[in-house]
């Protein structure tokens, strides 16, 4: 178990070394000068043609003229402290700008992941024991021509039914101007409800496919039909035999959902002007703020190969075919 | 396995239809564009018999603009789809067929890769390339060749077991003999459907892409025009006619690829 845990992490750290490496060296291979990607372009041209010997002086000071060597280190070990700079939009450390909207993305993405873990689940194992039963004969292709639909087509869809047709919700934003106290709270709930819907359909789809297909899977193994041909109950061999084993690849998926929490929402977040990570990296790539952009890949890059870590890990701690595996890492 | 081959189910042949319908219009589109889609006129036109679906914010017929975003959207996912199926055979077939350093390598690199988001580096070299066609086909192609090459690897594997590919290989048949001829054509069934997947994949990146405007410059795909009209208000506008039908033409040709990538492989089998 341990061993199968340790090799996992240094795997991650690999691959987390290897992204910051990536960043690294699209930074110095892409076209044009490096210095236009840490102040901007503007400031870049502007420098240039009014005061070459300040720009000159910021590139000395970002170190643009150190061998590459020098610079990766440095790099480096400002990634390590967490330093990304500041984007030149408005001039605040990256950072400042993250804890902002980390906190408006999260209000969307937790409750998202909560309830369509458990609705996902829920659906899929009803759909999976009964396959062909007027519920999944419903519900899959439901959730499957859901994943024909691109997220912006559906989202903006429903904006226009829910918020402009029916007016139920307001049409953009987070919370209205001016309200205080328990208001302000009903006003960012009744502000979040429609793309935490739509972000709850989409990801309930994947879990109840999911789910669906285990269950079903698992359901005609021997073991199961051995449990019932024993004269144990239904019920009780689905709880006991049935879903212990599908929470095994259910669980793991779960916790991959934990790294998107952070940048798992970008075209919702657009759509209905909510300003978390993804309206930040959307917004830092269209006004070229590349310090925002990479420290936003990074991240989420980062995220990803967490959670991709502790599903891993979580997965090994349950189920203890996998830990056993070790040898055949070849 | 041929007999069955010639009755494809009913999903596959209407995916097809809907793939033919559109690849007929990109074609054709000189043909059936009333107008030059790029040509100013008076703005905000409803629908009438002149402007089928009416003109946008710049003048530009909104009907023609579609026909020739039907070009531009197809030309992006089509050829983002070859560039993953060509990265994902050349890489399945030599890892698979020479197996050793090399297969762990490609093994490794697919892992990684499929451990960075695409969306978001995707962004990231589109912020750092040219805006245009060919950087939004590379930026997309980087992460997508993942699955693909994943499956293709163990599907070559496997033939690599078959006794005919172990006996030309005793007989000493040369490699690339072995590779395109004997090889690969077994593949032929996997690498259709996943290119059907991928071209639907990439359709629906770019249309969430140019959606936020960070698609191609000067030539509108859908998701442009989706751009537009969104940020241009047509929905406080009501212009139903300018926002709904790049909607139906993304959705439409999406659900086309992916009946081919989900269906197309049951008849083979």
């Amino acid at each position: 178990m341990l061993r199968h845990v340790l090799k996992k992490t240094l795997i991650a750290v690999a691959t987390i070394w290897i992204i910051i490496t990536i960043s690294f060296i699209l930074v110095h291979t892409m076209p044009g000068e490096p210095i236009i990607f840490l102040i901007g372009e503007e400031e870049y041209y502007y420098l240039l043609d009014k005061d070459p010997a300040y720009l000159e002086q910021l590139i000395n000071k970002y170190g643009l003229n150190d061998s590459l060597n020098v610079q990766y280190v440095r790099y480096m070990e400002s990634v390590i402290k967490l330093d990304f700079g500041e984007s030149y939009y408005n001039h605040r450390p990256v950072i400042e700008n993250f804890k902002m909207a980390a906190k408006w993305t999260l209000m969307l993405s937790i409750p998202t992941l909560l309830i369509s873990s458990i609705l996902g689940a829920v659906l899929g194992v009803y759909a999976g024991i009964h396959p062909g039963g007027r519920f999944d004969r419903i519900a899959t292709p439901f959730f499957l021509a859901l994943k024909t639909i691109p997220s912006n087509c559906l989202s903006l869809l429903l904006l226009i039914l829910f918020a402009y047709k029916l007016r139920w919700v307001p049409i953009n934003g987070m919370v209205s101007p001016g309200v205080e106290g328990m208001d302000r709270v009903m006003s960012i709930l009744h502000h979040m409800v429609l793309p935490i819907s739509i972000l709850i359909v989409f990801r309930t789809s994947g879990g109840f496919m999911l789910m669906k297909s285990t269950v079903s899977q698992i359901r005609n193994e021997e073991y199961v039909l051995t449990a019932r041909s024993k004269g144990i109950g239904k019920r009780k061999v689905l709880f006991r035999h049935v879903l212990k084993n599908a929470m095994v690849p259910y669980s793991t998926s779960l916790c991959m959902q934990l790294g998107g929490l952070l940048s798992g929402a970008m075209i919702v977040e657009v759509v209905f002007g909510w300003r978390g990570m993804g309206q930040m990296m959307y917004n830092a790539v269209s006004r070229r703020d590349f310090a925002t952009a990479q420290f936003c890949f990074l991240l989420s890059a980062v995220c990803v190969v967490l959670s991709n870590l502790l599903g891993d890990i979580v997965n090994a701690a349950i189920d203890p075919r996998i830990r056993e595996e070790v040898p055949l890492s070849e | 396995m041929n007999k069955k081959k010639r009755r494809p189910n009913t999903a596959t042949i209407f995916g097809l239809i809907i793939i033919g319908f559109f690849v007929v219009v990109a074609l054709l589109a000189e043909y059936i564009a009333p107008y030059d889609p790029s040509a100013l006129g008076t703005a905000y036109l409803p629908p009438s018999a002149e402007h089928l679906l009416g003109t946008n914010d710049l003048g530009q017929d909104i009907f023609s603009e579609l026909v020739f975003g039907t070009r531009v959207s197809l030309v992006i996912g089509i050829f983002s789809a070859l560039a993953v199926t060509l990265i994902g055979t050349v890489l399945a077939l030599t890892s698979g067929y020479y197996g050793g350093w090399w297969d762990r390598l490609v093994a490794a690199i697919t892992d990684i890769t499929m451990a960075i988001p695409s969306l978001p580096l995707t962004m990231l070299l589109i912020a750092y390339l040219q805006s245009g066609m060919f950087s939004l086909i590379i930026a997309m192609s980087v992460t997508a060749w993942t699955g693909t090459t994943r499956i293709l690897r163990s599907r070559v594997k496997q033939i690599c077991e078959q006794p005919y590919i172990k006996i030309e290989k005793t007989l000493g048949v040369r490699t690339p003999v072995i590779l395109f001829k004997h090889i690969l054509p077994n593949l032929k069934d996997i690498l259709l459907t996943r290119m059907a997947l991928s071209v639907s994949g990439a359709m629906m990146t770019e249309s969430g892409l140019s959606f936020l405007g960070l698609g191609t410059f000067g030539q509108k795909s859908w998701g442009n025009i989706l751009h537009f009209a969104f940020f241009r208000n047509s929905i406080l506008r009501k212009q139903v006619w300018w926002y709904l039908p790049p909607i139906i033409c993304i959705s439409i040709s999406v659900l086309g690829f992916m009946l081919v990538g989900y269906y197309g492989q049951q008849r083979a089998k």
